[in-house]
């Protein structure tokens, strides 16, 4: 008997199965991540999990096309993950930006009201 | 037939290698705490794993134009992983909140933006507190 012809599709479809298990156990890590970087990390591997997957079943359906596929679901697996962190550290600045500029703000509500309530009393002791 | 046996326990080796580092991978990002010791595990699934899947797959399906895309696969993802493990320790650092001692929590500091009634609150105790210092 052909090994290639009636092991291997059981080697892969076992293979399949463990890669899927792994594919889930890390979209529930990304659900419950804490935080964005923790999420990404997540996705860049759920990425990975997928290309070897789809590169299982170019053998398992005998489809020879499925490889151009994964091909370019890599790249795009690293441009999500480019364009993901790229987005968060520009959300992460504007959200700087806004703190220091309402800090600034306090600043100088604190001192005209300060100016106001020395004014004030320095009336009340002369009359 | 001996050669296709030949081919068939390499490509079942290279699978089960492949295999046992993405299993890892994932085990090592349930375990570890903080992202940036997550990415370790996630690197390690990115270069050795899908190295030892895509061998075994070559193993299984001989020598064929499939078989250069794959290895062009394996290429194209052992470029791009550093560059997106570079990214995401950038971004880590940047927004800096992972640190050991902040224990992952969010400090909470924009307590100034709730409108002028809450400013005028705070900057009218600043100056109560002050004033009773002296």
């Amino acid at each position: 008997m052909d090994p290639l012809t009636t092991l291997a599709p059981r080697m892969l479809t076992g293979a399949m199965v463990i890669l899927a298990a792994c594919a889930l156990a890390t979209l529930f890590r990304t659900f419950i991540g804490p935080r964005m970087s923790d999420r990404i990390v997540g996705v860049n591997m759920i990425g990975t999990q997928a290309v070897c997957l789809i590169v299982c079943l170019v053998l398992r359906l005998r489809e020879d096309w499925l490889m151009d596929i994964a091909i370019v679901y890599a790249m795009f697996s690293f441009l999500a993950v480019a364009v993901l962190t790229k987005m968060d550290i520009g959300v992460y600045r504007q959200w700087r930006i806004d703190q220091e500029k309402s800090r600034r703000r306090h600043q100088e509500t604190r001192e005209a009201y300060k100016k106001a309530h020395a004014d004030r009393r320095h009336r009340r002791s002369k009359s | 037939m001996t050669i296709h046996w030949i081919r068939f326990i390499l490509g079942t080796i290279c699978l089960l290698f492949g295999l046992f580092f993405l299993v890892s991978a994932v085990i090592g990002n349930f375990r570890f705490k903080f992202a940036l010791n997550r990415m370790h595990s996630a690197a390690l699934g990115d270069t050795l794993g899908i190295l030892g899947v895509i061998l075994g797959i070559c193993f299984y399906h001989g020598l064929n134009v499939t078989t250069v895309k794959l290895l062009i696969v394996v290429a194209l993802v052992w470029i791009t992983s550093p560059v997106a493990s570079h990214l995401i320790m950038l971004m880590e650092m940047t927004v800096g909140r992972s640190t050991a001692e902040s224990g992952g929590e969010q400090s909470d500091e924009q307590g100034f933006e709730r409108g002028t009634v809450e400013m005028r609150r705070r900057a009218l105790a600043d100056i109560k507190k002050e004033e009773e210092e002296k």
